[in-house]
């Protein structure tokens, strides 16, 4: 698999847009969303910046932490974990909920941390400071896998069970993942 | 509004900060530079030779809270030593000269009791009634490492009877008996041990260097690929592989073209492995919350070993470019953590000067192995040839 395959597939299952989508079109059900896409591009624009950073100094931070990228390993795998665990459970990721007036949109916490949440960040984070796939193939992934979320979540008018359903199985796979970057951690020179 | 990002960032930080205490702390190691290689490995040594006695043992351990040393030996640890300083005079030509009449004494020591079988030699045991696989392999190692410093063959025939008595433990399959009955005149059956086997793997390949026309090469191959196939699952070692550096040793001495795949596989394994503890050992520090989340740092027979692991196989022509980097990254960053962790505060006091200290006490396998450890490190850092 390619750097940038590799990442699409980290991102998009760690990400996980389907209990994103499934938030806001039950946002929407209960009149609290903003009608125009401001809001939204604002907040996930804002995600998209601070992934942005966190890729392209990865390599420092972790140097300036002393964890080398193998050890590494073990932080995105124990959030992932955790974090699919309750995807799982609720069918939605841990850090999501509903702001109360539009304003909100733009800042919390539907992007921050719907689209960039800890186990989000954390996979950015070794994806960009690991050889394969790289910085830049991740920072491309990250913003392909926001913008087709963005775009569902704007496309999703009201409740659908699919996308609670679709949430619980990324969980799943959150889980699956999680597992095997701890492997991956412990499996390392 | 306000509350719940105030609470949003509240979670970040506790979640930061258990990442942080848990999976995510810090590697508190530094590669270290030739020369601090060099007064660590000075200072392991003189701790060996100036507690050596008269008769060629040495300290078996110390006390240093009671200033005592602790009454007992162990042969097969006299023999690790022994082989260390004669691999420290080999691995650093001239340099060391003062170590030479120690060792030398040392193995005296071990000739002077040797048992004499049937065709074959092999360091006794104090009760007289057992024979040690592993003291024997190691005394071969060291005979061996002293012809190669010295160029002196004139122990060839007893590197070589000595070497028999090891081809008189191995099974047809690979596998190594550990003892030898005195009484019985005969191995002692179905009793093998997690060191012994790889430190005969180590002396069978060491043989096979220096005589290419002997059985030896292929007494080494057969145990070489039971170490490599089924040793941890046969001899219910969990976990596997198990950490094994005489293992290591010994591949590094076959050279990689004598290599199969599951060879390959084996030697990956053990890389992992030795990475993945110097990794953990290196987020321990003396620090109580650390030694209540990680437990105590590793003492230096530990921590020695998984550097002589990573020392060796780095030494192997089998790695790519990144997994040579890492092999070369974390056994610098275990003999960082060797050398902070030695004692050179006091020079002149002997008991403590260039020793590794867990709990007080140090055991002379501490010094062997840590020594080894730099040495082998020194060697893959400056790039020198064996």
């Amino acid at each position: 698999m390619s750097g940038f395959w590799e990442a699409l597939a980290v991102l998009a299952v760690a990400v996980n847009p389907a209990s994103l989508i499934a938030t806001v079109s039950e946002g929407r059900a209960d009149g609290r969303a903003p009608s125009s896409p401001g809001p939204y591009a604002a907040g996930w624009a804002l995600a998209l910046l601070c992934a942005f950073a966190a890729a392209v100094n990865a390599g420092e931070l972790l140097q300036a932490l002393d964890v080398p990228v193998e050890s590494f390993r073990l932080t995105p795998g124990a959030v992932l974990l955790a974090e699919g665990l309750q995807g799982v459970w609720r069918g939605r990721s841990v850090g999501i909920t509903l702001p109360r007036r539009a304003w909100e949109w733009s800042i919390h916490p539907i992007a921050l941390p719907g689209l960039l949440g800890p186990a989000t960040l954390a996979s950015v984070l070794l994806l960009a400071a690991e050889n394969e796939p790289g910085r830049w193939p991740t920072i491309l992934a990250y913003g392909f896998v926001t913008a087709a979320a963005a775009a569902a979540a704007w496309a999703a008018q009201r409740p659908f069970p699919l996308w609670r359903s679709l949430a619980q199985l990324t969980g799943t796979l959150q889980v699956s993942l999680g597992v095997a970057f701890v492997v991956a951690g412990i499996h390392a020179i | 509004m306000v509350r719940g990002l105030l609470l949003t960032l509240a979670l970040w930080t506790a979640g930061a900060t258990v990442l942080r205490l848990t999976v995510a702390g810090a590697l508190s190691c530094e590669a270290p530079t030739v020369a601090e290689l060099d007064e660590g490995i000075d200072a392991a040594a003189r701790w060996l030779v100036a507690n050596q006695q008269a008769d060629g043992r040495f300290l078996y351990e110390f006390d240093r809270r009671a200033r005592t040393p602790l009454p007992t030996y162990n042969e097969v640890r006299h023999a690790g030593v022994t082989m260390s300083l004669y691999q420290l005079l080999l691995l650093r030509p001239g340099a060391y000269e003062w170590v030479r009449p120690a060792a030398e004494r040392a193995l005296e020591r071990m000739l002077a009791n040797l048992y004499h079988g049937e065709g074959w030699v092999a360091v006794s045991e104090p009760d007289g009634r057992t024979l040690k696989l592993g003291a024997t392999a190691l005394f071969v190692a060291a005979l061996w490492h002293r012809r190669e410093a010295t160029g002196d063959t004139s122990l060839d025939g007893t590197m070589v009877a000595a070497g028999r008595f090891l081809l008189a433990l191995q099974e047809r399959d690979g596998r190594m008996l550990a003892y030898w009955s005195v009484t019985d005149g005969a191995p002692v059956p179905d009793v093998t041990s997690r060191y012994y086997t790889g430190e005969a793997f180590w002396a069978l390949a060491l043989l096979a260097r220096s005589f290419p026309e002997g059985p030896w090469r292929a007494a080494a191959e057969r145990t070489g690929a039971y170490l490599a196939r089924e040793r941890d699952e046969r001899e219910g070692l969990e976990f596997a592989p198990w950490p094994d550096q005489w293992a290591a040793y010994g591949f590094a001495a076959l050279g990689a073209e004598s290599l199969d795949e599951a060879a390959r596989r084996y030697l990956t394994s053990l890389a992992e492995r030795f990475g993945f503890l110097v990794r953990f050992d290196a987020q321990r520090d003396d620090a109580e919350w650390t030694r209540w989340l990680r437990g105590r740092p590793a003492r230096a027979a530990g921590l020695g070993t998984w550097v002589e692991g990573l020392g060796n196989l780095g030494q192997l022509d089998h790695w790519d470019g990144d997994a040579a980097a890492a092999v070369r990254a974390r056994a610098a960053c275990g003999a960082g953590l060797l050398l902070e962790r030695q004692v050179r505060a006091e020079p002149g006091d002997e008991p403590t000067y260039g020793a590794w200290f867990d709990r007080d006490l140090t055991r002379m396998d501490d010094q062997q192995h840590a020594l080894s450890a730099l040495l082998l490190v020194r060697q893959l850092l400056t790039g020198d040839e064996r």
